[in-house]
């Protein structure tokens, strides 16, 4: 009897483990195929890397947790980091100004895509479609297509430094991901984006402000979209009007591969973590073996697609 | 008239139910033939026997002297089983021909052959006397009448003999209904069985040549029409014995808490009632009588055009669900899975959800506050699970119906709404939640039971609402004077029709 225990233990903790299983296999697979895969420069790479997407990816675990989706994120990044950049470069603005002005910037712009999607109930894929066309005129509007770099040591910090020997992003990405676990675990807020994007007339029913939460969510993740531009900014020294593409796909493969549902309302933080995490060492490793990108880009689509699979299989295994 | 088909000893079983016990009926050629009874009489399931969406578990199909074990869906249209059902399946924005031919289109070559199409279209509407439906016509702009005459068109492209109506009048209005009556006439003699299953007697009485009432799954009678009375269709209908004793709450009666002064919205039209403390007030009536769109209006989650709410006294506008909670209002939905309840998370994160506010300081929720809250609940209606995190998907219907009345009790509301409570789960945990339903009528909760299971309205209400046609047609003001005769004929309209439909 005890020994039957275990196995269905052994077995359910393979279940509930397995994208961290996954990681870790991958991270022995580069090891091996690699010598330089498991340098602490490396790794310090890779962390460094992962930081900006696990910010903006939480800002697109948000919206999807809450039944929405927002395919625009990697152009408001880019908008947003170009605003920045802008104003410090271009304008000679405070490093501090420049990066308020751009978060400000960022919730206005979720603030608008959250209200256009919610007030006209649109399917958000086609909004934020259209929303992503229209946020890449208005950066190259800004810019005339031209980079802009030369940035200050102050602000290549934010993503460049280091306190003791921790990277300085791999701490903001940290605390920002706690915040967020926080926030959707310990707060009633979280719990209603939860409920919301479970079933919206349920809590509609249940009397809670179901555009409300809606739209906040797009606005928490064109914030956390703010966040990770300042950082992807510091971090490139400089800012082009395409530098954000490819952070959308990224993080919407992470958080699939972190067990968020595109049903909405199912997910957990730390799912999220490890998603970004396979990302990171995937982009990382397959580089470091030398695979062509075109390679590169057929794997993450396929991986794409195969987290788009096991969550369409758990959900009809459900019901 | 000539026998077309028989069944003989049908009988359907599912898994703890039995849908049709040993049902023998005879549907002859070019009859209407009514099929009446309550809701769950089994008349669905006898329809889709005969159209092949349902096999017998034993019984006898006999057409033209063959006998079938069951019949297939191919087999039932060779024979010429057509079924227009309730629900029309139809492809709004294409046009009426697109829709009548809708996957069998006439072709040429690999074409599909339009002006055939419209022909064939054209001949099918004049033979139902239906010329004035053009067949480049969207269908979805035009009125629900004409589309259930597209529907039936679109059964007559096949060869015909038997066509099952399903409650075919349910979105009609009366002068609509007038033309259906007319095509039904129509078809019958050119030679056409019509099996018309409906709620309403008056239509049946005047169309109908013989009726065949059904009750909890058996055939009560067939009867010609002229050899049956109104009052005798009735007593078929409902005179099932009392197998059931429910619980009543004997609670002392208090102030009026909820007062409903004419208000009208979509679906419902000046509903007047009130609600006292301690009282059970039942909403009787069929299906689609307009007492879960009433209520919804009350609730703040659809529109109410006209007419008052008032809670203790004070005059209120709902504007959503949130302000009438804020007023100590709950509502248990109809449809649990879709509305009651979040299934994918656990089964405190349902308990909690509109209390959450409440038991949060500065946007954290209270840990402690909300495990007592859930472990209270939990043990209060004695929900069966090993953990207040089991994942509410998979619990049973009765213990998922508890963790939606387990959400009410800990958001501390006052007027409670029970819409089908008990729905689709078990005895046992029907009676667990009249039971709770007294509770709370004697710890001074006032409640609002809506019911199509009439046993059930009788059995726990203290006063009934019934309501017909979107408004309240009747009102039996105690228990004493409960009679399902009564109740019957409030909801099909029939004594109450002269008040509640002076239009």
């Amino acid at each position: 009897m005890n020994k039957l225990w275990k196995k269905i233990d052994a077995k359910s903790f393979v279940q509930e483990n397995v994208i961290l299983i996954v990681l870790i296999v991958i991270c022995i697979f580069f090891s091996v195929a690699s010598d330089k895969f498991m340098t602490s420069n490396n790794i310090f790479l890779v962390m460094r890397q992962v930081s900006v997407l696990g910010v903006v990816s939480l800002g697109a675990a948000v919206i999807t947790l809450a039944g929405g989706l927002d395919i625009s994120l990697g152009n408001q990044m880019t908008l947003y980091a170009l605003i920045c950049s802008y104003l410090m470069v271009n304008k000679g603005m405070n490093m501090w100004i420049a990066i308020i002005a751009a978060l400000a910037v960022s919730l206005i712009g979720g603030m608008v895509i959250g209200l256009t999607i919610n007030t006209f109930k649109i399917n958000p894929f086609v909004a934020t479609l259209a929303f992503s066309t229209v946020l890449s005129g208005i950066s190259f509007g800004i810019t005339g297509g031209y980079q802009i770099s030369h940035f200050s040591d102050e602000f290549k910090f934010i993503s460049q430094g280091f306190v003791g020997s921790v990277p300085m992003p791999v701490i903001l990405m940290l605390v920002i991901l706690m915040v967020g676990a926080f926030v959707l675990n310990k707060t009633y807020i979280g719990k209603f984006i939860y409920s919301v994007g479970g079933n919206e007339e349920a809590s509609r029913l249940s009397g809670i402000g179901v555009n409300r939460i809606k739209i906040g969510a797009y606005i928490a993740g064109g914030f956390l979209s703010g966040i990770a531009s300042v950082m992807m900014a510091s971090r490139l020294n400089s800012v082009s009007t395409t530098c954000g593409d490819g952070y959308t796909f990224d993080a919407m493969t992470a958080i699939m591969l972190g067990g968020v549902s595109v049903r909405g309302g199912k997910g957990k933080t730390s799912g999220i973590l490890i998603g970004i995490l396979i990302i990171g060492v995937l982009n990382n490793g397959l580089t470091l073996i030398g695979v062509q990108s075109f390679v590169q880009s057929i794997i993450k689509g396929l991986i794409m697609l195969a987290a788009i699979c096991s969550d369409s299989l758990i959900y009809r295994k459900r019901s | 008239m000539k026998e077309l088909i028989r069944m003989e000893n049908v009988t359907k079983r599912y898994p703890g139910v039995i849908a049709l016990k040993d049902v023998s009926v005879s549907f002859k050629k070019g009859e209407i033939h009514a099929i009446i009874g309550e809701n769950g009489a089994g008349k669905s399931t006898l329809m889709k026997v005969l159209s092949g969406a349902v096999s017998p578990s034993s019984g006898l199909i006999i057409v033209d002297g063959k006998e079938y074990r069951r019949l297939l869906p191919k087999e039932a249209i060779d024979l010429g089983i057509q079924v227009v059902y309730q629900e029309l399946n139809q492809i709004g924005n294409m046009s009426v021909m697109d829709n009548v031919f809708i996957g069998m289109p006439p072709r040429k070559g690999i074409l599909v052959d339009k002006k055939e199409m419209e022909r064939r279209t054209r001949e099918i509407l004049h033979s139902i006397g239906m010329d004035v439906i053009s067949p480049f016509e969207a269908v979805e702009r035009l009125t629900s009448g004409y589309q259930q005459m597209v529907e039936i068109a679109k059964a007559l492209t096949r060869k015909v003999r038997i066509l099952v109506l399903d409650e075919p009048t349910s979105a009609l209005s009366s002068a609509e209904a007038d033309i259906l009556f007319s095509v039904v006439e129509k078809l019958k003699r050119e030679g056409v069985t019509v099996l018309f299953i409906s709620h309403r007697l008056e239509e049946i009485f005047r169309i109908a040549d013989r009726v065949t009432v059904m009750r909890d799954g058996e055939v009560i009678a067939t009867r010609d029409i002229r050899a049956i009375t109104r009052s005798e269709m009735i007593n078929m209908m409902v005179g099932r014995s009392f197998t059931e004793v429910y619980p009543r709450s004997g609670a002392a009666v208090g102030e009026i808490v909820l007062e409903v002064k004419n208000i009208s919205g979509a679906g419902f039209k000046n509903v007047s009632f009130s609600l006292r403390q301690g009282e059970i007030l039942g909403f009787g009536g069929l299906v689609g009588s307009g007492r879960t769109e009433t209520i919804m209006g009350i609730f703040g989650a659809t529109h109410i055009n006209s007419g008052e709410v008032c809670i203790h006294g004070k005059k209120h506008v709902m504007k959503n669900p949130s302000d009438s909670i804020r007023r100590g209002m709950a509502l248990l939905p109809e449809n649990r899975k879709e509305q009651g309840l979040i299934l994918s998370l656990p089964i405190r994160n349902n308990i909690d959800l509109p209390s959450l506010k409440r038991i949060s300081k500065w946007l954290v929720i209270n840990k402690k506050k909300d495990n007592e809250l859930v472990e209270e609940s939990i043990a209060q209606l004695s929900i069966k699970t090993p953990s207040a995190n089991q994942v509410v998907i998979n619990l049973s219907g009765g213990n998922q119906q508890k963790v939606v009345v387990a959400k009410w009790l800990g958001a501390e509301s006052d007027i409670l709404i029970f819409d089908e409570p008990t729905k689709g789960i078990d005895v046992a945990s029907k009676k667990e939640i009249y039971e709770l339903m007294c509770d709370l009528a004697r710890d001074g909760k006032a409640i609002i039971l809506i019911s199509s299971d009439m046993e059930e309205l009788i059995g726990v209400s203290d006063r009934l609402e019934i309501f017909y046609e979107g408004t309240i047609s009747g009102e039996i003001h105690s228990y004493e004077e409960f009679d399902r005769n009564r109740i019957m004929e409030y909801a099909s309209g029939i004594t109450g029709a002269a008040e509640g439909k002076n239009e």
